[in-house]
């Protein structure tokens, strides 16, 4: 049988049912997911099937009632914001992978372990007594982790947060059949093309050059410089990045320092990281 | 000096896809199919052996694809489709009477010139895996005119027996007989095949040829072609007789986006077909 | 310079006042400031312009060759269009370095394979020159190609004597453009008198050793120590190539509408410094290494494309220098490579 719309690329669209679940995370991704104009969310409703999407609404992929846990049938596709930072999250994201064809990672937390890895620069007594001072076992707890080093990751959605446009693209891509087209380039191809000033002629120090590009440079345009929270672009230039110190006067130490906040995770910028 | 900006050779519709119909679908393997297309506005394509298109699915890209088909004067013709990529696993997808656009042809083929030069010689043709499909259009032209040609040998190998394409015109070129040999042989073996394992250097020295009249034409992974140029040049056939047919990223077809350039040379416009001692000296050839 | 061209003198109210008459019913861009950045864009008063020379990060490239272009729109009802945007814009106060590059991407879209998108925009634009008389900042090295004097590609040169300017129409475009000015009749001395003190800017300032024979010696230097030595501190991120004024290479790519109803054919600015360029569907890299793509880079400027324009394809505008963070810059490298040791 011939395609329906044979002009717009024979594409024979399957409606996948999605499903979201969300880790450790301010579901601040999830927000920006759904943060459509209502013109858009008609067209993304008409192409996936959202079956589940505790910020959103209480039914869940498997018919249960929402005071259960998670679905473990019912969904094509899993987007899952948040790190792993339990055991017991681990076991949870294990069923999840095992029940989805799909699973996207959506957000910096879900990517590279986003802000939550942070708590990795110190020992667990530290930040556990740091936070809960008079019952810092109260809590499980262990080292946070992006998704892929527990399970086998299909796609991902940067940022921190993710970028709405980036969103509705990836899951375009994935319906259409087509790679989800995240930039390799880094953020200073962005910034170029803004003509910005660059962070360094202000004297800030800027992860730019080996940050993953597609939020349009948005920090570095807006008067500050890159965090690296959409994580680092494949084969990054890490020594570089100390000539660059030396050229502009700040110190290696300084920059380190910014690695913490989002790449913790990153081999490349930590090596020896647990 | 100083004249108005004389606008040259402007084309408006150079980046203007059009409309064309599969009207057959073979699979030849679970990455290769055989894709037999109509351009719907009925005009040939008018291409050359070697040269290729640029093939669109609107709303997922466009990508390069060789022509497969000797050129011909109806408005069909032959591609043959490894499923690689975002357009080409589309194409895997499509049906029969699906449309999909083209654009080209383009680049630079098996020329009058060339073939001028072919006649009255000896021809081997040395293909691996999906090589093949890019000399195809040149071997389905040669082989119904072989008596023009002292020997045409084909040499074709794949990495395993279920990988070889085009396994019925294989069967008949066979058998083909007169002027006309095949050489297989799969990098790996099975029960089922009883001909040549190894590589595709392992039949050169099968194949007898005389260096002074012999034109080597060749195509296959980027790999295979340093080993194959080796194993001619050692048995001292000149460089001017071989040619190559190569692959690189086309995304524009037209010698402007830059992806497919090796040094200086634009692969979509002075290739993909070239004479090797025009490259020999090229670093990113090979 | 076309030495029959008429020459005329202007003030520089006369002059500003003449733009705001004309930005009535044209598009003008001019060299601008926007909060902290200094670029060329759109003006809606000659009071927005810039006329002193600040280095901008993009060149006027952007307004013939947008870093964003759809160049094929379709619909689900079958119809597939090219799509070619072009309206009249006057380029004013273009530097010759830039102009030197428009000329070089004039040459490089209107081959036989002319590109529509490029030429439709290009024809309809009047390009105002503005010389110069000194390099503009020490990232610049202009004189080094021979590329702070611009013989063609712009309609009107100006060039600045004290308090005026002098005008030099050169196209028929540049002569009708030139009637909305009030202007006094000059004569080639006031021309001389500029290039006289252009001259004495550029003092000691000389070109590359052996300018015209670049493409041998860089093709002779294919393995020359200098392209590990500079790509070694290369972070592959773009920038030369997003602010070259005569970088034109392009990826293109399809974007669907969110309805799947419609969508559009794109080309983007690509950069051969990034590590994907070169990449095919099956993840063959045929440019794979860092050091490859600096040379590739490099050769374009000062062998390939140099052989096919006749010129460096380099015009020594400075910005990539400022641009990369690393320090690496084509004056360094063809400096090495010619044993040049430079001014």
């Amino acid at each position: 049988m011939p395609n329906v719309t044979p002009n717009t690329a024979a594409i024979e669209p399957q409606k996948p049912k999605v499903a979201f679940f969300e880790f450790a995370d301010c579901e601040g991704c999830q927000l920006c997911a759904i943060d459509l104009t209502p013109e858009q969310l008609l067209d993304l409703t008409a192409v996936i099937d959202i079956v589940e999407f505790r910020e959103a609404f209480s039914e869940k992929a498997d018919g249960s009632d929402s005071t259960g846990g998670d679905s473990h049938s019912g969904y094509d596709i899993a987007i899952i914001e948040g790190s792993i930072t339990r055991d017991s999250d681990a076991e949870r994201l294990k069923k999840i992978r095992a029940a989805a064809k799909i699973v996207i990672a959506l957000g910096a937390c879900a990517h590279i372990g986003g802000i939550n890895a942070l708590k990795n620069c110190q020992t667990k007594k530290e930040y556990t007594e740091e936070v809960y001072p008079t019952d810092p076992n109260k809590y499980e707890t262990t080292t946070a982790k992006a998704l892929d080093e527990i399970i086998k990751v299909d796609g991902f959605i940067p940022g921190c947060p993710i970028d709405t446009g980036e969103f509705i693209r990836v899951v375009k891509n994935i319906v259409l059949g087509k790679n989800p087209d995240i930039p390799t380039y880094p953020v200073c191809v962005e910034c170029k093309k803004k003509e910005n000033v660059c962070a360094y002629e202000k004297g800030m120090i800027c992860l730019g050059p080996i940050t993953r590009a597609g939020c349009g440079a948005r920090c570095p345009s807006n008067g500050g410089y890159c965090f690296g929270c959409r994580g680092l672009i494949p084969e990054p230039n890490v020594n570089a990045q100390e000539d660059i110190m030396q050229k502009y006067n700040l110190s290696f130490e300084g920059m380190k320092d910014k690695f913490k906040l989002f790449l913790q995770r990153s081999k490349e910028v930590f090596p020896d990281a647990e | 000096m100083c004249e108005s900006l004389k606008i040259v050779g402007k084309n408006d519709d150079l980046y203007l896809p059009e409309p064309a119909r599969i009207i057959e679908i073979k699979e030849f393997t679970p990455q290769e199919k055989f894709f037999r297309v109509e351009i719907l506005s009925g005009k040939s394509l008018g291409h050359m052996p070697g040269q290729f298109v640029q093939v669109s699915i609107l709303g997922i890209g466009e990508a390069p694809i060789s022509v497969s088909s000797p050129p011909s004067d109806d408005n069909k013709f032959d591609l043959c489709v490894r499923a690689v990529g975002n357009v080409t696993n589309k194409l895997h997808t499509l049906k029969e009477n699906d449309i999909i656009h083209i654009r080209g042809p383009f680049g630079h083929g098996f020329d009058n010139k060339i073939l001028e030069k072919m006649e009255g010689k000896e021809l081997l043709f040395i293909a691996g895996g999906i090589g093949y499909v890019p000399l195809r259009s040149l071997i389905n032209k040669v082989l119904p005119q072989s008596d023009k040609y002292k020997k045409v040998s084909i040499l074709y190998g794949c990495k395993t027996r279920p990988e070889r394409m085009y396994q019925d015109e294989l069967e008949q070129i066979h058998n083909l007989g007169g002027n006309v040999e095949l050489l297989e042989t799969v990098d790996n073996g099975d029960d089922k095949w009883n001909g040549n394992v190894g590589v595709i250097t392992t039949l050169i020295p099968k194949v007898d040829f005389d260096i002074n009249n012999t034109i080597a034409v060749i195509c296959g992974p980027p790999i295979m072609y340093k080993f194959v140029l080796q194993s001619l040049l050692g048995r001292n056939l000149p460089k001017e007789s071989i040619y190559m047919s190569l692959e690189r990223r086309m995304k524009c077809g037209v010698g402007k986006c830059g992806h497919c350039q090796m040094e200086g040379v634009y692969v979509c416009q002075e290739g993909p077909v070239f004479n090797y001692a025009d490259v020999q000296n090229n670093e990113e050839v090979l | 310079m076309n030495e029959n061209a008429e020459v005329l003198l202007i003030s520089k109210s006369d002059l500003l006042a003449g733009i705001d008459k004309v930005l009535a019913s044209h598009k003008v861009a001019a060299l601008t400031t926007k909060e902290e950045r200094t670029l060329y864009d759109f003006i809606s008063a000659s009071s927005e312009i810039e006329l002193d020379y600040k280095p901008t990060v993009l060149s006027p490239k952007k307004f013939f060759f947008p870093q964003d272009e759809v160049i094929v729109e379709y619909t689900d009802d079958g119809k597939v269009t090219a799509k070619i945007d072009a309206e009249p814009m006057i380029l004013f106060g273009i530097r010759p370095c830039d102009i030197n590059g428009i000329k070089i991407l004039d040459e490089a879209f209107a081959d036989s394979n002319g590109d529509p998108n490029y030429l439709a925009k290009r024809e309809k634009a009047v390009i105002i020159g503005m010389d110069c008389k000194a390099i503009c900042d020490e990232n610049a090295f202009c004189y080094k190609v021979k590329a702070n004097y611009a013989h063609s590609g712009f309609d009107v040169m100006l060039q600045e004597q004290g308090d005026k300017y002098v005008v030099q129409a050169v196209t028929d475009k540049g002569r009708e453009f030139m009637k909305n000015f009030n202007t006094t009749a000059g004569n080639q001395s006031d021309v001389e008198a500029f290039l006289n003190e252009k001259a004495e800017g550029f003092k000691d300032k000389t070109p590359f050793k052996d300018l015209d024979k670049l493409p041998e010696v860089m093709a002779a230097n294919y393995n020359h120590k200098v392209w590990d030595e500079e790509s070694s501190r290369c972070l592959s991120c773009g920038s030369c190539i997003m602010v070259c004024p005569t970088c034109y290479c392009f990826d293109v790519a399809d974007e669907l509408a969110l309805s799947l109803k419609k969508g559009e054919r794109i080309r983007r600015w690509d950069a051969c410094m990034l590590s994907s360029f070169a990449e095919v569907a099956g993840n063959e890299n045929f440019r794979e290494d860092k050091k490859d793509r600096l040379h590739h880079r490099i050769s374009r400027k000062f062998d390939y494309l140099m052989k096919k324009h006749g010129q460096s394809v380099c015009v020594g505008c400075g910005r990539c220098v400022r641009a990369c963070l690393a320090n690496i810059s084509p004056k360094t490298i063809v400096e090495k490579i010619t044993c040049d040791k430079g001014e």
